[in-house]
């Protein structure tokens, strides 16, 4: 049994899977489209939704994340979850920080915590929160 | 690298933290509480906050997922993310499905989808979003 972090794009999943594979290095596993679903579940999609995601899954590091583009609504909203990066050094956060910014807010800018050498919050031009952070070695 | 679901319970952490151990096995592996912060950190609390998890991890199978009270308002609410849970067997999805939706409300019953052989949502009494799911398995 395993966990894994779902993310509705609600249109901009294609968008965003290209946007984390130049910003984090991921790597996409695989991603199957509304038209690519049968067809009696095709004939309750509206037609401009059949070239949008029904389910992607891609690499972040060796983390496995899902998307979709959900109900296409065009007003993807993200709360009450964020996504944890660890990076293996403070080069290697601050990289990843600044990448994840490009188009979006800081709500933290990177510092060092009492937990952590590095450590901010920002929300992706998709509105996805993310929390970069390198631990202090002994957390 | 990899990346973990932070999610936040808004004041309810401990609540579910419970709820989890109980319905899906969770187990706790550390809680932080904010009165167990750096005393610089504690000043910029309110005092109700103080016995309240600043931070906390804990393992849903092999996953460990992050959890805080966050901003302690009370009304935790999610919205763009999932967390897919997978489990083993047809048996287990039904047992985890079950006890998810517990005081929750299930948004797709659990049935047998083109993707799946056990495939169902459900929000549990927290509000949080999970897809439980039992892969097919090849003939």
């Amino acid at each position: 049994m395993n966990v894994q972090p779902y993310l509705s794009f609600e249109g901009r999943a294609q968008e965003a899977i290209d946007f984390y594979k130049s910003a984090l290095g991921a790597t996409v596993d695989m991603v199957m489209l509304f038209k690519e679903a049968p067809p009696d579940m095709q004939a309750q999609m509206s037609p401009e939704s059949k070239d949008k995601i029904m389910h992607a899954a891609f690499h972040i590091g060796d983390t496995q994340v899902m998307a979709s583009d959900g109900r296409c609504t065009g007003k993807a909203s993200f709360s009450g979850v964020t996504l944890t990066l660890n990076a293996a050094s403070n080069g290697e956060a601050d990289k990843l920080f600044n990448a994840l910014a490009q188009g979006g807010q800081v709500q933290m800018p990177m510092s060092e915590t009492f937990f952590a050498n590095r450590f901010g919050m920002v929300a992706d031009k998709f509105g996805v929160g993310w929390m970069v952070i390198n631990p202090k070695p002994t957390h | 690298m990899n990346v973990q679901p932070y999610v936040f319970f808004d004041g309810k952490c401990e609540e579910a933290l419970e709820f989890y151990k109980s319905a899906v096995g969770a187990k706790v592996d550390m809680v932080m509480r904010f009165n167990e912060a750096p005393p610089e950190m504690q000043s910029q609390m309110s005092p109700g906050s103080k016995d309240k998890v600043m931070h906390a991890a804990f393992h849903i199978g092999d996953t460990q997922i992050l959890a805080s009270d966050g901003e302690c308002h009370g009304k935790p609410a999610f919205q763009g993310f999932s967390l897919s849970i997978n489990a083993a067997n047809d048996a287990e999805a039904e047992k985890l499905f079950g006890a998810l939706g517990k005081g929750g409300k299930v948004t797709a019953p659990l049935s047998e989808t083109f993707f799946a052989s056990r495939f169902g949502m459900v929000a549990d009494k927290f509000g949080v979003n999970w897809m439980v799911m039992a892969e097919k398995k090849a003939a």
